[in-house]
């Protein structure tokens, strides 16, 4: 063996070193909290351990029912009424800012942007307010609604960098050929576009699946989801936390993520490049 | 045709109005006022003095600028050392590649409880920590802050490291081979050839990930609480706070407007850069 | 001097399945013009870069009696250029000083030959501005200076205008060629385009399916395809080719005879299939029945520019067509003429493998 190779295999091996530090070091947090769902309340309180010793089920059968099964349905509600929402409404904003110049376009789609840099915080006492007086306090609806502040933005932004992709040439033809705006959306644009709309809706939905300011400021009882139920469950003073029920909620709140970076991942790349051409 | 493309983005605006402008002007009017009590009067921009004359606004001003500065410091090179370590092909790639962008899609409030099963007493953490010696606790101003920064760089270094994949791999194989050829060193190859590639794609996630940073509430909310005192409060913290517990709504809203400015003169700075000598919408 | 060398050489990109390159064995004896000319996938590319060092290999590949095998890109004394135009985010100036910015050089020389190199390039006008913000084809115009400053002793050039807009190809192509003219160095040029092998180098190595099916010099290509591929890719039209069986003495194609060249007596005499190929400019045609001319139908001619004509021929059954170039004045199309097969020009090749009997 020469020089040159063990000096290769030098490399290989300390990538590979390098390649499993950092799948513990990412991975173990994640492990740690699921096998903490299912452990029993005396293991968790008295020792760490890295496997349960002794099998508990219960915190997860407590995520089929009670507050937390309404949780995790108004959670899945909220996430696909938003995609249905925002998917149609940015796909049709977007089309017009990459493809229709009009007046003031450029000032309108710069507003739209900072809605999604801007503060939640900001928000969320006026959000609280005119909630309360309308009637959209704690309900799923409102949630919907001011998710519409970050989700719309977002998903105008990552529309246009795929329309962007696509030559105008087409829509010329498409409308040279007779097609009406919208057979041209549903038989030539969107056919094309469809890694787009994978991207957008995945998205939307992450996003609305992980917010938490919103939904814990904004609602009371009947619509937390997800998130605000595992925040009153960490935040509960006086009792003590119930860690097997945080960890075990956690773990469910994590699947959605995990399923699509397994799917999905190539879009979720794509979904970042449009930051680069705006 | 003129009067459709307005028609196209009429349903994107009367949603952004309600959610966006409407809030906006409720909040313009708290900041103002006395909200919330029995005989709401305008008071000029007291409230706005208020703020910049609270030392608990500048402390969590501060702190949440050394946060920031921090964080970033230690996601952008690592999440870069990441994007060009994890590259190319193969299995083992492929695991490790998709392993570290969960993180950036698990709930905030997740990656809060994970990190305060981490850290509780007895936890992996203070285990690990104490076998080097280190007696660790979250309950310290010092540890919580830093063990905030630690969480931050756990959850974001996976969107450092997408964003930088991302645009790693629009670079043509060929300029490396080029410059091989050209018996290019290891440091010009980065200069000349990869850093080129992906510097607009670096300060993009440098300035949002600075945008992020300045509204960070969740973690901060669910991991230290703002805590131990006010060790770890940032912007958002206080401004919630200020708002839903202490009910001094007009304080609250001069600071959330204040705090909009901020962040929006940020993200002016961001885009202005994205769009520097190629018109808005590269028309 | 230099002499590339190979033994042997295969290269296969997914571990044994299929071979993007087999058992080349082929010798670039000293300084000249070399081609790889070949369809795509042929693997002309993939030796160019085993050449270069860029992929691993079997077999060996020596550089003046040298092994190639651990030695790295950088010491190979090699320069390439590639299909897309690679420049560096600098001025030309700084790009054409890149490469040899390391050489223990007085910095007066490196001054004098990046100023010759500039000139020789015709690059003086844009030597200070960035070579990155520049079009495809001063982009690539960079890219061969930075190949050529360094002094190597082999330059490769990967299909340099294949994406360079045709109204500079042939700018580039010129500038290529002076170079080669003045710089006496191993020239390796991968292309697929014909005319481009043709002027721009002395031996060509006909490439398909992984392997050289010939490497001789241009003329001889031409004349003595060794494989009825060759003849069929090089030439435009390219070789026609018949399928023929012995018949008696002659040689039978249905619907006409020729009588057996004499170099190809023997292999007929055994065979009883196999092909044959002409060049279409090796024809005599008449509108005259002529002695020992066959009787055709012309379908269509074309213009081939300069003069010359392509005639599409059919037998009087149908059954061979062919094509033949020249100026046939007095051709019509759409009637009988006689052709001439020249025994001289008349090529045999095994029906099995394609390959010429000779």
């Amino acid at each position: 063996m020469n020089k040159r190779s063990s000096k290769q295999l030098l490399g290989r091996t300390a990538k590979v070193i390098f390649f499993l530090l950092v799948l513990v070091v990412f991975l173990f947090p994640i492990y740690f909290m699921t096998i903490t769902a299912l452990k029993t309340r005396s293991e968790i309180e008295t020792r760490t351990t890295i496997y349960p010793h002794e099998l508990n089920m219960k915190n997860f059968r407590e995520m089929t029912r009670g507050p937390w099964k309404r949780a995790i349905i108004n959670s899945i509600v909220v996430c696909v009424s938003s995609v249905a929402l925002c998917l149609p409404v940015s796909f049709l904003a977007a089309y017009a800012f990459s493809r229709r110049p009009f007046m003031g376009d450029i000032h309108l789609y710069f507003w739209l942007i900072t809605n999604r840099m801007a503060p939640a915080a900001s928000f969320v006492l006026p959000f609280f307010a005119i909630y309360t007086n309308i009637g959209l306090f704690d309900t799923k609806l409102g949630l919907l609604f001011s998710y519409t502040l970050f989700n719309l933005p977002l998903a105008i932004w990552i529309w246009m960098s795929f329309m962007e992709a696509v030559p105008k040439e087409i829509d010329d033809a498409a409308f040279l050929d007779g097609f009406s705006v919208w057979r041209y959306f549903l038989r030539v644009f969107l056919p094309v576009l469809k890694p787009g709309l994978i991207t957008v809706a995945v998205f939307i939905w992450m996003f609305s699946w992980t917010e938490m300011m919103f939904a814990v400021n904004l609602t009371a009882v009947a619509s937390k989801t997800l998130p605000a139920q595992l925040t009153v469950t960490v935040m509960r003073l006086g009792y003590g936390v119930d860690w097997g029920m945080a960890a075990a909620g956690g773990t469910i709140s994590i699947i959605p993520g995990i399923v699509l970076v397994i799917f999905t991942k190539k879009y979720l790349t794509r979904g970042f490049v449009p930051l680069r051409r705006l | 045709m003129s009067d459709k493309r307005y028609l196209l983005i009429f349903p994107a605006i009367i949603l952004l109005i309600f959610n966006s402008i409407f809030p906006l002007v409720v909040v313009l009017n708290y900041s103002f006022t006395k909200p919330f009590s029995d005989n709401p009067v305008f008071e000029g921009v007291d409230n706005y003095v208020d703020v910049l004359h609270s030392s608990e606004w500048w402390d969590a001003f501060k702190r949440n600028a050394l946060f920031t500065g921090i964080a970033l410091a230690i996601e952008v090179p690592v999440g870069l050392l990441f994007a060009l370590l994890i590259r190319g092909k193969g299995k083992l790639i492929d695991i490790v590649s998709t392993v570290v962008i969960i993180p950036s899609l698990i709930p905030f409030v997740s990656v809060g409880i994970l990190w305060r099963l981490m850290t509780r007493t007895g936890g992996p953490i203070p285990l690990f920590m104490g076998f080097f010696g280190v007696a660790y606790t979250l309950m310290t101003p010092k540890s919580a802050f830093w063990t905030l920064i630690i969480m931050d760089a756990w959850h974001w270094i996976s969107l450092v490291f997408l964003l930088l994949s991302a645009s790693l791999v629009t670079i043509p194989e060929v300029y490396y081979t080029a410059a091989r050829i050209d018996g290019s060193t290891k440091w010009q190859t980065f200069r000349y050839i990869t850093f080129p590639g992906i510097k607009l794609s670096l300060i993009t996630v440098l300035l949002l990930r600075i945008i992020d940073s300045f509204k960070l509430f969740d973690e901060n909310f669910i991991l230290t609480g703002g805590g131990p005192g006010r060790s770890t409060e940032l912007l958002s913290f206080f401004i919630i706070k200020k708002g839903i517990r202490e009910w001094v709504g007009g304080f609250s809203a001069a600071a959330s407007i204040i705090y909009l400015v901020i962040v929006i003169l940020l993200c002016y700075l961001l885009i202005s850069f994205l769009t520097k000598g190629k018109g808005m919408l590269e028309r | 001097m230099a002499r590339v060398e190979m033994k042997d050489v295969s290269c296969s990109y997914d571990g044994g399945m299929t071979y993007a390159l087999r058992n080349v064995d082929m010798t670039m004896e000293q300084e000249g013009r070399y081609s790889l000319l070949g369809p795509s996938g042929c693997g002309k590319t993939t030796l160019l870069k085993i050449i270069a060092g860029l992929l691993e290999y079997t077999g060996d590949v020596y550089f003046d009696g040298q092994n190639m095998r651990e030695v790295p890109i950088e010491d190979r004394s090699i320069a390439m250029v590639f299909q897309s135009p690679v420049v560096y985010p600098m001025s030309v100036y700084e790009n054409l000083l890149f490469p040899i910015r390391r050489e223990k050089l007085a910095s007066q020389e490196r001054e004098r030959r990046v100023r010759e190199i500039s000139s020789i390039l015709e690059l003086d006008p844009i030597l200070d501005a960035p070579a990155h913000k520049l079009g495809p084809a001063d982009r690539q115009t960079v890219a061969l200076g930075r190949a050529l400053i360094k002094e190597a002793k082999i330059i490769l050039l990967d299909e340099p205008l294949t994406s360079i807009e045709a109204e500079k190809r042939l700018v580039l192509r010129t500038k290529i060629k002076r170079i080669q003219e003045e710089q006496h160095k191993v020239f390796i040029y991968v292309t697929h385009d014909q005319s481009e092998a043709l002027t721009l180098s002395d031996r060509i190595a006909v490439m398909n399916e992984g392997r050289i099916l010939q490497f001789d010099t241009k003329e001889h290509i031409y004349e003595h395809p060794a494989y009825l591929f060759v003849g069929y890719f090089m030439g435009s039209p390219g070789m026609n080719m018949l399928e023929g069986k012995a018949k008696k003495g002659m040689m039978d194609f249905v619907d006409f005879t020729l009588p057996v060249p004499p170099d190809y007596e023997e292999y007929i005499g055994r065979h009883e299939e196999f092909e044959m190929g002409i060049r279409p400019e090796n024809f005599t045609v008449s509108t005259r029945k002529k002695r020992d001319f066959i009787p055709f139908y012309c379908m269509d001619i074309q213009e081939k520019g300069e003069g010359l004509r392509i005639l599409y021929l059919t037998s009087k059954e149908k059954r061979n067509e062919l094509k033949a170039v020249g100026t046939f004045p007095d051709i019509k199309s759409g009637s009988e003429v006689w052709v001439l097969f020249p025994a001289g020009k008349i090529r045999i090749y095994d029906k099995e493998s394609g390959k010429t009997v000779l």
